[in-house]
C-alpha cells in the first residue's frame, strides 16, 4: 500500500516553473541556473508563498542528483545565537562543494529571527566562504535584515499569492489525487487559503480524507472556517437592527465549533468589501478590532461578541 | 545525469566585489579624503609616538576594508584578519593577535592586522574582547585597522588609541563610473540610464551596487530599465505607490489600498509613520480630524500587538491605518485646491535633522566648557544656562566680538553661536569671521595675552585650545574646593 505523504512535501516544487504565482522572480532565478551562478540572496515574504519552494527548485535545476549534498536547510528561529553562524554555517561554508557543482547553497529560513549579534557574524562570513558558498535568507520583512547583510545580497520580494496561482496548483495537485474537485470547492479553498499555498494544500488534503469528492462546506467544516455568505449576513443583519436575527446567526455559527476569534477574523475580512459606506466600514473594523483585544485579554467571548452585534445595530441609525 | 563545464561554472562564479576589489589604494573609489588621511598614517606608523592603530568607520559598502586590503598590497604587508564571524574573546583574540601584533624577529615584514567589523564584539560570546583589543591596541608595534559602521560602539577608551579615519558613501556618480567599467569590463551591454538607476538606488553602497549588476546581468544579457525593478533595493519607491493609493490620489479602493500595504515590504510598525509623516495639511479640519484619530487606533494597536506579543492585532492596525486615512479623504472630496503633493523622502526626516544637532554637539560643549572656565560655573550651568541666552548676545555684533575676545572663542564656534538668527549658512560663516577677526584686535590691544596677529591662525588658535584646557583643568579643581572670584554674565555688558 503508497505511504500516505504530507502533500505540502510531496508537491514542493522539483522546478522553478512550477513555482506558483512568482513569474518575475522565477524568470530571474530561471537565468542564474542557466548562467550557473548565482549571487547571494533574499527572499523576503509572508508564509506560504513560495520562497522554500523557488530555493529547493533552484537547488535541483542547479545540481541535479547531487542538490541534497550541497543544499542545506536551516532554521534560525530554532537555533539563533551567534554560536549556529559561528560554527554551524561556517562549517558547512568552507567545505567544498561535491561533484562538479562551484558553490553550495545554504538556505537559513526566517533569518530574521537571528539576532543583531549573529546577523553581523553572518556577513562576513558571506563574503569570505562565496567562493564556495551561497547564501539565500528568507524572512517576513527584509528590513529585518541588517543593512550590511542587504547589502551584500540581492533581494526578492514574494508577493501574496493570487487566486490564479492557488487555483492552478491545487487543480493540478486534485488531478494527481484523483479527486473530484467543484469550482465552488476551488473558491472555498481559496476563501481559507488567504494566499497561502501551504494552507490551501493542507486544506485539500484534510478534506480528501472524508471523501474523494471535494465539497465547499468540507473545506469550510474542516478549516472550522465560517462561510463567507453567514458572516456577510450577519453583519448586515446587525446594521439593518434586526439584532435577535443576527444573535441567532451567530448561535448557529459558534455551535458548529468555529471559534469566536475565527468569527471576528472572518467579518474584519469581509466588511472591507461590503456594500457600506467607507466611514462605516472603517468604524465596524474598529470595534471588531477593539472586541477581539478584549477576549484576548481574557473577556469573556460570547459577552464581547453580543454586545459587538447589539453596537451594529445601533450604529446602524447613523451614516 | 547532467554534465557541467566546471571550468564555466568557477570561471563564473567569482563575485565581483570580491574580483573587482582594488589592489592599489588610489584604486578605491571615492574618499579621497579618508584615503589621504590613511595614507599619512602609514606612513607615519613607523615613527615611534605615532598611534599603531587607526579606526575606518563609515556606512557599509563605502571601502573601508577594501581600503585597508589596498593599503596591505600597496606597501607589501602581510595581513592577518579577524572579523565578526570568528569568536573573538579575550583568549582568542590575544592567541592571535597578540603575537603577532609584537613579534616581527624573523623576517622584516610588516604584519597589518585587520579587526573587520570591530563596533560588533558580541557580549557573551566575546567576553573581554573589547579589553583585549585596546591593550593589544596599546602594545601592538604592528600597525592594526579596525573598521566599524559605527565609531560609538567602541569605547571610548579604544577610540582614544587609535586615529580615527571617516568614510563616507560614494557618490552617485563615481558609482556610475565603476558599474559602467565593471560591465565594458565583463562585456555586457546596459544602457546608461539602468546604470544611473542602479547607482541612485544604491544609496552610496558602492558594493551593493556592484552586487545588483551582477544579479541583473546574471539574470539577462541585454538589459533593459525595466530589469531593474527585481534586481532589488527599490523598497523605497514602492512606499509611495501606496502612500498614492492610502491618500486616494487614483481613486477610492479599500481593497486595494490595504492589499497595497500588506505586500510592501514593511511591518505596520514602519508604515505607520510613513503614512503619519505624509498626512497633512491637503484635508480639512473635519477630514483630518477623521483620519487621524484611526491612525491614532491603528497605533493603539500596534501597541497591543507588542505588549502581547501578538501580532494578529497587526491586521487591524494595517485596516485602520489604510482604510481610515482613504475615508478621511473620500469624507473630503478630492484635493484641495492649489495642493501640490510631495512625499517626505524619509519618516525619520526631523530625526535626520537632530543627527544635525548631534553634529554641533561637540562645539556647544566647547563653548559651554570655555564659559565654565571664564565664569567659574559648573559646566551644567554653562551648558543649559549661559550658552543659549549666548546666541541672543550675538545678535548684536559689538557685544558678539567682546564675548569672543573674552572666551577666545574660534571660527566655528561663533559660527554656531550666530548659526541659529535668521541669516543663511554662507553670511553665518562670514559673520563669524568678521567677528573673530575684530575680537583678535581687541584681544591684542588689551594686551592681556600675546595673541599675534602675525602669527598663522592655526598657531594662534592651537596655543588657544592648549590654554584652555589648562585653564579648564585648573578651573575644575577650584570648583571643587571653593568657587571664589567669579565673574558673572554682568561682565558681558
Amino acid at each position: 500500500m503508497q505511504r500516505e505523504e504530507i502533500w505540502t512535501e510531496k508537491y514542493r516544487p522539483r522546478k522553478l516553473e512550477e513555482v506558483a504565482g512568482q513569474n518575475a522572480i522565477i524568470n530571474n532565478l530561471q537565468s542564474y541556473v542557466r548562467r550557473r551562478n548565482l549571487p547571494h540572496l533574499i527572499f523576503s515574504g509572508p508564509a506560504g508563498v513560495g520562497k522554500t519552494a523557488a530555493a529547493v527548485a533552484m537547488a535541483r535545476e542547479l545540481y541535479g542528483d547531487t542538490w541534497a549534498e550541497n543544499f542545506t536547510e536551516l532554521n534560525a528561529s530554532d537555533e539563533r545565537g551567534i554560536e549556529v553562524v559561528r560554527n554551524k554555517i561556517k562549517n558547512f561554508a568552507r567545505t567544498m562543494p561535491i561533484g562538479d557543482a562551484a558553490f553550495k547553497i545554504i538556505f537559513l529560513d526566517e533569518a530574521d529571527a537571528l539576532t543583531d549579534a549573529a546577523q553581523s557574524a553572518l556577513r562576513r562570513t558571506m563574503e569570505r566562504y562565496s567562493g564556495t558558498c551561497r547564501f539565500i535568507l528568507s524572512c517576513n520583512y527584509s528590513y529585518k535584515i541588517i543593512e550590511p547583510i542587504q547589502s551584500r545580497c540581492s533581494v526578492y520580494r514574494f508577493k501574496s499569492l493570487s487566486y490564479d496561482a492557488i487555483v492552478s496548483r491545487i487543480k493540478y495537485v486534485a488531478d494527481m489525487e484523483r479527486l473530484k474537485l467543484s469550482e465552488d470547492a476551488v473558491g472555498a479553498i481559496n476563501y481559507v487559503s488567504m494566499g497561502d499555498m501551504r494552507r490551501a494544500i493542507n486544506a485539500l488534503q484534510s478534506a480528501s480524507v472524508l471523501s474523494s469528492e471535494i465539497k465547499p462546506e468540507m473545506i469550510y467544516e474542516i478549516t472550522a472556517t465560517a462561510r463567507p455568505e453567514e458572516i456577510e449576513e450577519l453583519i448586515k443583519e446587525a446594521l439593518d437592527g434586526k439584532f435577535f436575527e443576527a444573535l441567532d446567526k451567530l448561535e448557529e455559527l459558534m455551535d458548529k465549533g468555529i471559534s469566536g476569534y475565527e468569527i471576528l477574523a472572518q467579518m474584519h475580512r469581509l466588511v472591507i468589501n461590503m456594500d457600506i459606506p467607507a466611514k462605516k466600514k472603517v468604524e465596524l473594523m474598529d470595534r471588531i478590532g477593539e472586541a477581539d483585544y478584549r477576549i484576548t485579554e481574557g473577556a469573556n467571548e460570547r459577552i464581547q461578541l453580543d454586545a459587538l452585534i447589539a453596537s451594529f445595530s445601533l450604529y446602524s441609525g447613523k451614516d | 545525469m547532467r554534465v557541467y563545464d566546471i571550468m564555466d561554472m568557477q570561471g563564473s562564479s567569482v563575485e565581483w566585489t570580491e574580483k573587482y576589489r582594488p589592489k592599489k589604494l588610489r584604486e578605491v573609489v571615492g574618499n579621497e579624503e579618508a584615503i589621504k588621511e590613511l595614507k599619512e598614517w602609514a606612513e607615519a606608523v613607523y615613527k615611534a609616538k605615532s598611534k599603531k592603530a587607526a579606526i575606518l568607520h563609515g556606512p557599509p559598502g563605502c571601502g573601508k576594508t577594501s581600503a585597508a586590503y589596498a593599503l596591505a598590497s600597496e606597501r607589501g604587508w602581510e595581513v592577518i584578519e579577524l572579523n565578526a564571524s570568528d569568536q573573538r574573546s579575550e583568549g582568542v583574540i590575544k592567541s592571535i593577535v597578540g603575537p603577532a601584533s609584537t613579534s616581527n624577529t624573523f623576517s622584516h615584514t610588516t604584519r597589518l592586522i585587520i579587526l573587520d567589523e570591530a563596533d560588533n564584539l558580541h557580549g557573551n560570546e566575546d567576553r573581554g574582547g573589547k579589553k583585549a583589543i585596546t591593550e593589544i591596541v596599546k602594545k601592538s608595534t604592528q600597525p592594526m585597522i579596525l573598521t566599524a559602521n559605527d565609531k560609538y560602539g567602541m569605547g571610548k577608551a579604544l577610540q582614544r588609541n587609535c586615529r580615527t579615519i571617516k568614510f563616507l558613501q560614494v557618490e552617485p556618480g563615481k558609482v556610475f563610473r565603476v558599474l559602467s567599467e565593471i560591465s565594458d569590463d565583463e562585456g555586457i551591454e546596459i544602457a546608461d540610464e539602468t546604470l544611473r538607476i542602479l547607482a541612485k538606488n544604491a544609496n552610496g553602497d558602492l558594493r551593493s551596487a556592484i552586487n545588483d549588476l551582477q544579479a541583473i546581468s546574471m539574470s539577462e544579457s541585454k538589459l533593459e530599465k525595466g530589469d531593474i525593478a527585481t534586481g532589488g533595493r527599490d523598497v523605497e519607491e514602492d512606499i509611495f505607490a501606496v502612500l498614492n493609493k492610502i491618500f486616494g490620489v487614483e481613486g477610492y479602493d479599500m481593497q486595494e489600498a490595504l492589499f497595497s500595504l500588506y505586500s510592501v515590504d514593511k511591518t505596520p510598525e514602519e508604515s505607520i509613520q510613513w503614512i503619519y509623516k505624509n498626512f497633512s495639511y491637503e484635508y480639512d479640519e473635519e477630514s483630518f480630524l477623521h483620519g487621524l484619530h484611526y491612525l491614532s487606533r491603528a497605533d493603539t494597536f500596534l501597541g497591543r500587538a507588542r505588549r502581547c506579543e501578538n501580532f494578529k492585532f497587526w491586521r487591524y492596525a494595517s485596516s485602520l491605518m489604510a482604510c481610515g486615512v482613504l475615508s478621511a479623504k473620500e469624507m473630503q472630496g478630492g484635493k484641495r485646491e492649489g495642493w501640490q503633493r510631495r512625499y517626505f523622502r524619509s519618516p525619520w526626516q526631523r530625526e535626520q535633522r537632530s543627527g544635525e544637532d548631534r553634529k554641533s554637539a561637540p562645539i556647544r560643549e566647547e563653548i559651554a566648557k570655555k564659559i565654565g572656565a571664564y565664569c567659574k560655573v559648573p559646566l551644567s550651568y554653562a551648558r543649559f544656562f549661559v550658552v543659549p541666552f549666548l546666541q541672543f548676545f550675538f545678535l548684536d555684533e559689538r557685544k558678539a566680538v567682546d564675548i569672543t575676545a573674552s572666551l577666545r572663542l574660534d571660527v566655528p564656534q561663533i559660527a554656531f553661536l550666530v548659526s541659529d538668527t535668521e541669516i543663511g549658512a554662507k553670511e553665518g560663516e562670514e559673520k563669524a569671521k568678521r567677528i573673530y577677526r575684530e575680537a583678535i584686535a581687541v584681544g591684542v590691544g588689551e594686551g592681556e595675552k600675546e595673541v599675534t596677529v602675525e602669527k598663522s591662525k592655526k598657531e594662534a588658535k592651537s596655543k588657544v585650545v592648549k590654554e584652555e584646557i589648562e585653564r579648564i583643568k585648573e578651573g575644575e579643581e577650584e570648583e571643587v574646593k571653593e568657587v571664589k572670584n567669579q565673574k558673572t554674565l554682568g561682565d558681558f555688558f
